[in-house]
């Protein structure tokens, strides 16, 4: 394989994802490419599948049928030990940030740094300093997330999601629950994070000030499919009735089902 | 007449294939499927609970990277139930004292008292009373902490960072229960042994030299023994019924509360069904 061909296979690849939870069939027959540095936005109705979709992309959820590549490998139906490996090249920021409450703020952003690198606890937390730097946090470290608001919370785990550095950044719904102020804010560190390290990444949200703003490519998810792709212009201006009515959040034209 | 009808019936649905509903009403069809979802339950439960017992064997291989969280739950599970522990143990070997004398009135001379409440505490009592205080207190706690972890994401949030929630979360507390167990049955033992000395010293005016002397001379080591080993064993099945009620917990709060109780409630009847068991193999077959 040379180089060009390497730039040309994507870093995450899905084909016919189907996945149904107790009968319900939340994806069915998901299509997604995601360019090495590319950012990917995935928008869609709250239940519609998103994080399922992000969760398949990292090992959380096996598919029913069809086939999952991350980062050139075939992860279809790996199991634990197959993904230690490739973890710690993903990272991913979850929806209610997912903090470990009985463990420090430092603590936090240390965890994946001391299962991939030995380290000495003085060098880990240095570590884990600057990267909570990085995302604005100065002096929290000694702190419980019990005592963070939510906007230092999803810095928190934006700061221990890039702390082994990953090549991939899964985000669920980051701006979800924050002022507009805090969201604006994380919509840049997301992008400046991208900018920085040139990081691959996948964002679901439904927010689409956020869409807009971190996204290179969009697409939407519509009934368990990629219904439309595009960039954000072209989303903006898309003619689709179903897509138009998302974006412009009207209730109307669509069929309210969850 | 009754029969005949039966008959009439039986062939009418052989014959004319009469449909079936017309025989097993609604009713017993959603009972039979109550009781087949609930079997299946079980099986699935017990398999589940099975596979982490493994998987938790598997992981006290890296016991020495969690020493830390070993550590903490020791700390949690056997110091932090002490004081609950101590009360009851201080209450049943008083109760014993008086119940064991009514008993023996007449029948035994009271000066054998403590022999009885010796031999009753350390083979059966402290352990399986501990074990149940423990159960409510330890198995709701662990429960509920890694059900609030799952419903939270923490769970997954583990799994992305390359730490395996078996290794991080259940292995340190099925460790620290098998070895926090036995070590508080010994002070419930003590206390126990020390409640019904002070019925007996108080309430039946007894010496305490009488007291002490009946002690020294029925003691078998056997019997704390077999008490300490079925207390590890409880230990074991009550940090197990957590962990796997907390892990399989979903769907936020309500989730969490309902894996909280169900752990409680397996942990205390499998503590009672288990020790009748191990009272079987440690008294009747080993020894």
């Amino acid at each position: 394989m040379d180089a060009r061909d390497a730039a040309d296979t994507p870093v995450l690849s899905v084909r016919g994802l189907e996945k149904s939870f107790g009968g319900r069939p939340v994806l069915a027959g998901v299509d997604l490419d995601v360019a090495s540095g590319e950012s990917v936005v995935v928008i869609g109705r709250s239940g519609g599948g998103k994080s399922v979709l992000l969760k398949h992309l990292v090992g959380l959820v096996k598919p029913d049928k069809g086939t999952v590549h991350v980062l050139g490998q075939d992860v279809t139906a790996w199991t634990r030990p197959q993904w230690s490996g490739l973890r710690g090249r993903i990272g991913m920021v979850f929806q209610g940030a997912a903090l470990f409450d009985s463990l420090t703020v430092g603590e936090n952003v240390a965890m994946g740094i001391r299962v991939r690198q030995r380290l000495a606890p003085a060098e880990e937390m240095a570590l884990a300093k600057q990267r909570l730097a990085q995302v604005g946090l100065v002096d929290v470290e000694h702190l419980k997330p019990a005592s963070l608001s939510g906007g230092m919370k999803k810095r928190v785990a934006l700061a221990r999601a890039v702390a082994t550095d990953p090549e991939v950044l899964l985000y669920d719904e980051p701006t979800t629950g924050l002022d507009p102020v805090m969201a604006d804010v994380i919509n840049r560190l997301i992008r400046s994070l991208q900018q920085q390290f040139g990081l691959t990444s996948v964002v679901v949200t439904h927010d689409m000030t956020s869409a807009y703003f971190v996204g290179d490519r969009i697409a939407y998810l519509h009934q368990g499919r990629v219904h439309a792709t595009g960039t954000p212009e072209e989303i903006r201006r898309s003619e689709d009735p179903i897509v138009r009515a998302f974006v412009e959040g009207r209730s109307q034209g669509l069929a309210v089902t969850h | 007449m009754a029969e005949e009808t039966r008959r009439s019936l039986l062939d009418r649905t052989l014959l004319e294939e009469l449909p079936g509903e017309e025989i097993i009403t609604e009713g017993a069809r959603t009972g039979l499927a109550w009781v087949g979802r609930q079997i299946l339950t079980f099986f699935e439960d017990t398999g589940k609970v099975g596979i982490l017992f493994l998987r938790a064997i598997g992981a006290t291989l890296s016991a020495g990277t969690y020493r830390r969280q070993i550590l903490d739950q020791m700390s949690a599970i056997g110091v932090g139930s002490m004081p609950l522990v101590g009360i009851v143990a201080l209450f049943t070997g008083a109760v014993a004292a008086v119940q064991a004398a009514y008993q023996l009135e007449g029948v035994v001379p009271l000066r054998y008292l403590g022999a009885v409440i010796e031999r009753s505490v350390l083979i059966e009592l402290g352990p399986v009373l501990t074990a149940l205080v423990v159960g409510g207190r330890v198995g709701a706690s662990i429960a509920a902490e890694i059900g609030t972890m799952r419903v939270t994401e923490q769970v997954d949030a583990l799994e992305v960072l390359s730490v395996d929630p078996i290794k991080y979360l259940v292995m340190p507390r099925l460790v620290a229960a098998l070895v926090m167990l036995p070590v508080i049955v010994v002070f419930a033992n003590a206390i126990a042994i020390f409640g019904g000395f002070v019925v007996a010293t108080f309430s039946f005016d007894q010496s305490p030299h009488t007291y002490v002397q009946a002690l020294k001379q029925f003691f078998h080591l056997k019997d704390l023994t077999s008490g300490l080993c079925k207390s590890g064993f409880f230990g074991i099945l009550i940090a197990l019924m957590g962990c796997h009620y907390g892990l399989a917990s979903e769907g936020g709060a309500e989730g969490v509360g309902l894996a909280t109780t169900r752990a409680v409630v397996a942990s205390c009847v499998l503590v009672l069904v288990s020790d009748y068991v191990l009272a079987n193999l440690l008294f009747r077959v080993t020894f």
